[in-house]
């Protein structure tokens, strides 16, 4: 069993962080991950309009490990994806790396997710026709990526989740934990700034969901933002910051979890050869 | 096929109507899931009506051929059921007096006439000239009443008291032939002389002024001749109670009426019961031409099954989860199969409308195709014609499949394991059932060993039963092999001998029918199908080689990949389209190359053919003296009654035993001793008596020399080589004559047998027949003339004594572009197959779009370009389209090779031509048409907002 206790600075310097936006210090703004200002997002269905986020405000800083919880239909998923960019906006502006992405062309918002961003979703979301090993290629291959580039970083990067033995397998023929983590190093395969994760252990047994938290927390460690939306207070406990949407609002946002949280973190336990 | 469609609906709608009435919870999936989604039950109905479309399209172009064909009934015969041709014109009043007294209640009219030949021309500069018209002499005032119909005469409108006897009455096409019209000069030319008339008035070619094209009072020409009855036909002309078609049904008692009244007037004569047998002619063309465009479509049928499948299997598997949780909930499969048949119904119902609707528009589409391509070539006019049983017909067989397919889909489909449905996991690889399967192996095996020993002398049975064998020999085979090398050897086995069968077992697969090469392609493209489906891990590894297009490429492939089955029935769905069609264009292109060789076939070394009207023929001198004419050979026509024993089996079959006995009256050409001063048409199949065609036909030429009288038969007939057959004088005299050998196309020329001039002395009393035209010549050009050219000028030089001169190259040609007509009509019919194949892989494609609904949100939040998706489904359809390409072509070039080079299908070996560039084209048309299908899904996906892709839960 390996242990890894490398604590990124960046990592530290986030914990705790509540930032108003009229309260950031220009310094501060430089290690702005995201930064959101009262973003709208209406859906309509046939005659019902739903106000599904009503003026949000948020930044989350490089390297931070942020949790965004509350109840179902509040909207949380929705903030995630206008965030991201993955779902336009009505109003409001987000900038990912100082970049205002809603500004963005569709071509150019795509290559910027595919630059700056991974994403892990609660179904796994993985193509069930390509193997474990080719899922994982499939964001580089996208970015204009040598085959042979992504094979030898997919097959690393499947090393790092513990599958090194699991590359030509398809999603089928692997669990619910497997297929998890093949999403997750499909996620960190282009070494995102940002990774989002959505209800990432809605489909997992508590164990194997454990194990994810664990290895997103390493991941984190290595100085990725993460920004998860779960129901999972383990995973809310294990936070640098907890974020709870409600009506379409951010009620509360507060630490979650000590300074110190972070090493406990880093304490990982290893499979298949994991190591950070 | 409509009776077995009704009797599969009459056992199905029982329960639909059942589960629709009376039990709620069935009637409520079935049609909501209908009406779920609008766009997609307009897909799955889309793909439906297209086979149903294409089945009425067989009926409406079969229907379209009757109602033409017996359309002749009336434009050519009008009231005229039975016409009795007399040897004796003074036997006509004789014959009609005593039908007359007959009083028969089936009989309303009957009317003399007399038929002449003529050559009709204008008068005066640039005179036209038509070598062979008939001239028909009746008593107008008597005509006019003819049947009781005067409408039904075509001469209804004429005032009979203006008539004089030097003015005829001509039909329009005549008219316009010559550009002439009421008022004007007309010269008729019987025996070399022209006889002015005027013509009194312009008709239809309706009635009696179908039956001739000119019309004249009794004697108007005749009295004017030396000697009439050499060139006159007398005849009395009956029509029956009824009017133009119904009139038809009196035939068999008019007939013993006619013959009674035959007897009793002690008149000899011919009775031919013409509107009968025009009827009979235009039901049997009409169901021959339903039969094979039925049978030719039936490639398109299939594939339009396959495409119902493919689709039924997607919304099956859309609707796992929902399927596990009503079986969790207790439903049983039976009534989840049941609410897909309710489901399938809808759609089938509404698709057997729609399809039997746009069947009507492919129909008509093909009628005036082949319609501006028979009148072009002075064939039947063809007009569009559509009955409401064929309608219903094509309707109830479209809806008959659908729900065939959708029942066995769905039972298929619903055999799931809840749990898996629930999770919406997929089904493992299948590793059970190995002992069932090697059973099942086994016992198929033996059946088709058991098939072959009773229908293995059967051209189905022989092609089928070592296929069968093959296929069943993969789950024993799977035993001791990868199941992949297993599938591609049993498939393998089974495509090498459908591809072999022909020149394996050239007499069993002699003169296949349509549907042997219907199942021949079917088995082809299916078992080609499968192994290319085999064969993904090369697929990929050749992708892997070329790396072409990034993520959209690889992506592409895979999904077909990874899917065999449903690629299969892709693949399989577009190849079989392209199979048929390279077939009919390389049928097409072998006969197109015949041209030069069929000419030679049928006129040997002789190079033109002349026919010069009985009443004004050329001298066979006078013909050889025209420039460019070399050698003449006259040849006399004559219908000789004959009678001859009907032989079992085919060919020089030394088994044959005497089934029956044929007695009749056939064409003979005989031909100078002469004949054989070029070498005379060459023989498909001669007596063993003679060493070559040249003894052959020295024989023929020269009878008694073995105190035989040998002739050549026609291949078209049922004699075979040293046959006896019996020839008949007028008086009776029996003159036994036997085969020498046979000659083929034949018919192209109506020479029918060809017999020695020494025979024609014997039976001379039959010569002045009136059915016999008697002056014809076989020619040869002289040295560096075209025959094409002098025969054009040979009948042009004279036409007004009714030369028809041709070259044999061009009879040929003619034949050859008749040929070309119908199978470009045929490959037209199915390249609208090929839209079911374009509509098919579309339709496919625009589910699988909604299938991969999350899969595309998450390939677009991952980063992934809106280009790399779209390219994602273009790849994809390329990728099935150049599956279908590659097996379609391939097989089907395969295919007729084998047919042509390998097998007894065809009498004499056709020789085989690729028609590379057209196969060129036709691949890159199919290529093509898969891009097209794909541009649509291909938008579509490419729109998907990430975000609401990822919501999208089905």
């Amino acid at each position: 069993m390996i242990k890894t206790t490398n604590t990124s600075p960046r990592q530290a310097q986030a914990s705790g962080a509540v930032l108003a936006a009229e309260s950031i210090p220009q310094k501060q703004e430089l290690d702005v991950m995201v930064h959101a200002r009262n973003v709208v997002k209406t859906y309509r269905t046939g005659d019902i309009t739903v106000e599904a986020l009503r003026g949000v405000d948020l930044d989350i800083r490089s390297g931070e490990f942020v949790v965004i919880m509350g109840p179902s239909g509040h909207g949380k998923s929705t903030l995630l994806n206008c965030l991201s960019g993955i779902d336009s906006i009505d109003s409001g502006t987000v900038r990912i790396d100082g970049q205002q992405i809603h500004e963005l062309k569709d071509r150019a918002r795509t290559a910027h997710r595919a630059k700056r961003m991974g994403f892990v979703f609660q179904s796994f979301n993985l193509i069930p026709v390509l193997s474990a090993a080719e899922n994982v290629e499939l964001p580089l291959l996208a970015a204009g990526a040598k085959p042979a580039v992504a094979r030898e970083r997919a097959a690393a990067l499947l090393a790092r989740v513990g599958l090194s033995q699991r590359g030509q397998h398809r999603p089928a023929e692997l669990s619910g934990g497997e297929q998890q983590r093949v999403a997750i190093a499909r996620s960190l395969v282009t070494d995102p700034a940002v990774v989002w994760a959505d209800e990432p252990t809605g489909n997992l047994d508590s164990a194997t969901a454990a194990s994810v938290l664990d290895l997103f927390r390493a991941v984190n460690a290595g100085g990725q933002t993460f920004v998860i939306v779960t129901h999972d207070p383990e995973i809310g406990a294990n936070a640098d910051r907890m974020i709870e949407v409600h009506d379409g609002l951010i009620r509360q946002h507060e630490p979650s979890r000590p300074q110190d949280g972070v090493a406990q973190a880093t304490s990982l336990p290893i499979q298949d050869g994991m190591a950070y | 096929m409509t009776i077995i469609s009704a009797g599969i609906l009459a056992i199905l709608l029982p329960f639909i109507l059942f589960d629709l009435f009376r039990r709620p919870s069935i009637r409520r999936i079935g049609i909501r899931n209908v009406t779920r989604r609008a766009r997609e039950a307009a897909l799955v109905v889309g793909g439906s009506l297209l086979a149903t479309s294409l089945i009425t399209a067989s009926f409406v172009i079969g229907d379209s051929f009757d109602a033409s064909i017996r359309d002749i009934a009336a434009t050519h015969w009008g009231p005229t059921d039975e016409v009795i041709y007399l040897d004796d014109p003074a036997q006509s009043a004789v014959l009609l007096s005593q039908i007359e007294a007959t009083g028969s209640p089936a009989i309303d009219g009957a009317l003399t006439a007399s038929f002449i030949r003529v050559a009709a021309g204008s008068v005066g500069e640039g005179r036209l000239v038509e070598p062979r018209v008939r001239l028909l002499e009746l008593d107008m005032a008597d005509a006019q009443v003819f049947g009781k119909d005067a409408t039904a005469t075509g001469l209804d409108g004429i005032e009979v008291a203006d008539l004089a006897q030097d003015t005829v009455v001509i039909n329009r096409e005549i008219a316009n032939d010559l550009g002439l019209d009421q008022g004007d000069p007309i010269d008729l030319f019987a025996n070399g002389v022209a006889h002015r008339f005027t013509i009194a008035e312009v008709v239809p070619v309706h009635g009696l002024a179908g039956i001739g094209e000119i019309i004249a009072q009794p004697g108007a020409l005749t009295d004017q001749l030396n000697d009439a009855t050499s060139i006159s036909n007398p005849a009395v002309l009956v029509s029956n109670v009824g009017d133009v078609f119904s009139g038809a049904e009196q035939t068999e008692e008019v007939g013993a009426v006619i013959e009674t009244a035959m007897t009793t007037a002690g008149v000899d004569g011919e009775i031919d019961e013409v509107k009968q047998s025009l009827l009979d002619d235009a039901a049997a063309e009409g169901a021959e031409t339903t039969q094979l465009f039925g049978t030719i479509g039936g490639f398109s049928v299939i594939a339009g099954i396959l495409l119902v499948t493919n689709l039924f299997v997607m919304l099956a598997s859309e609707r796992k989860t929902e399927l596990g949780t009503m079986r969790a909930l207790g439903m049983s499969r039976g009534s989840i199969v049941r609410g897909f048949a309710l489901e399938g119904a809808i759609y089938g119902s509404i698709a057997a409308v729609l399809g039997a609707l746009a069947g009507i528009g492919v129909g008509t589409a093909v009628v005036a195709y082949a319609s501006s391509s028979l009148s072009s070539s002075g064939g039947v006019t063809l007009s569009p014609s559509i009955q409401v049983s064929s309608l219903v017909s094509g309707a109830v067989i479209g809806f008959a499949i659908s729900q065939l397919t959708v029942l066995f889909t769905s039972i298929k489909m619903t055999n799931l394991n809840i749990v898996r449905a629930l999770k919406d996991l997929p089904e493992p690889k299948s590793v059970g059932h190995r002992t069932r399967n090697l059973v099942i192996g086994v016992v198929g095996i033996v059946g088709s060993v058991v098939l072959w020993v009773l229908f293995g002398q059967t051209q189905i049975g022989a092609l089928l039963a070592p296929v069968l064998a093959a296929i069943f020999a993969i789950p024993v085979l799977s035993r001791v092999l990868p199941s992949p090398v297993a599938t591609s050897i049993g498939c393998g086995a089974g495509l090498g001998w459908s591809a072999v069968v022909f020149g394996l077992l050239p007499e069993t697969m002699k003169n296949p029918e349509i549907a042997v090469f219907l199942l021949q392609g079917v088995i082809l493209v299916g078992l080609g199908s499968t192994i290319v489906a085999t064969l993904d891990g090369v697929w990929l590894k050749v992708a892997d080689m070329f790396p072409i297009g990034g993520v959209g490429t690889k992506l592409g492939m895979a999904h077909p990949l990874s899917r065999p089955v449903r690629s299969v029935m892709l693949v399989a769905m577009f190849a079989l389209v392209l199979f048929t069609v390279t077939f009919m264009g390389i049928m097409n292109a072998v006969f197109q190359a015949q041209g030069p060789e069929m000419a030679q076939r049928v006129g040997g070394d002789y190079t033109m053919i002349v026919d010069s009207n009985p009443t004004s023929g050329y001298d066979p001198a006078e013909l050889a003296a025209i420039a460019g004419v070399g050698l003449v050979t006259p040849v006399r026509l004559a219908d000789i009654e004959m009678a001859h024993d009907v032989l079992s089996g085919e060919g020089a079959d030394a088994e044959a035993e005497v089934v029956d006995t044929w007695e009749g009256s056939l064409r003979v050409s005989f031909v100078d001793p002469t004949f054989d001063q070029v070498t005379p048409p060459a023989t498909l199949i001669r007596s063993e008596s003679f060493a070559t065609d040249a003894q052959a036909w020295a024989a023929v030429l020269n009878p008694g020399a073995d105190g035989q009288i040998w002739v050549m038969s026609p291949d078209y007939s049922d004699l075979r080589v040293d046959q006896t057959i019996t020839m008949f004088s007028d008086s009776g005299e029996p003159i036994q004559t036997k085969v020498a050998g046979q000659t083929e196309l034949g018919w192209m020329v109506g020479s029918g047998i060809y017999a020695p001039a020494a025979l024609e002395v014997q039976l001379s009393d039959q010569m002045s027949d009136q059915t016999s035209p008697t002056s014809r010549f076989y020619l040869t050009a002289e040295s560096g003339a075209d025959p094409e050219a002098v025969a054009a000028a040979l009948t042009a030089n004279a036409p007004e004594r009714g030369i028809n001169a041709r070259a044999f190259s061009d009879a040929a040609q003619e034949e050859l572009d008749g040929q070309k007509t119908f199978l470009t009509m045929l490959q037209g019919y199915l390249g609208l197959g090929l839209l079911i194949g374009v509509a098919g892989l579309s339709v496919v494609l625009v589910r699988a779009v909604r299938e991969r609904r999350r899969q595309i949100g998450m390939m677009r939040a991952i980063g992934i370009p809106a280009s790399q998706v779209r390219s994602m489904f273009v790849v994809e359809a390329v990728f099935i389209g150049l599956q279908g390409v590659v097996l379609g072509l391939g097989l089907g070039t395969l295919s007729s090779w084998q047919i042509l080079t390998k097998s007894s299908a065809f009498e004499r070996g056709l020789g085989f031509t690729v028609p590379a560039l057209w196969l060129a084209g036709l691949a890159a048309f199919g290529i093509m048409v898969s891009v097209l299908a794909a541009i649509g899904p291909a938008l579509l996906a490419g729109k998907e907002s990430p975000a609401e892709a990822l919501r999208f839960s089905g």
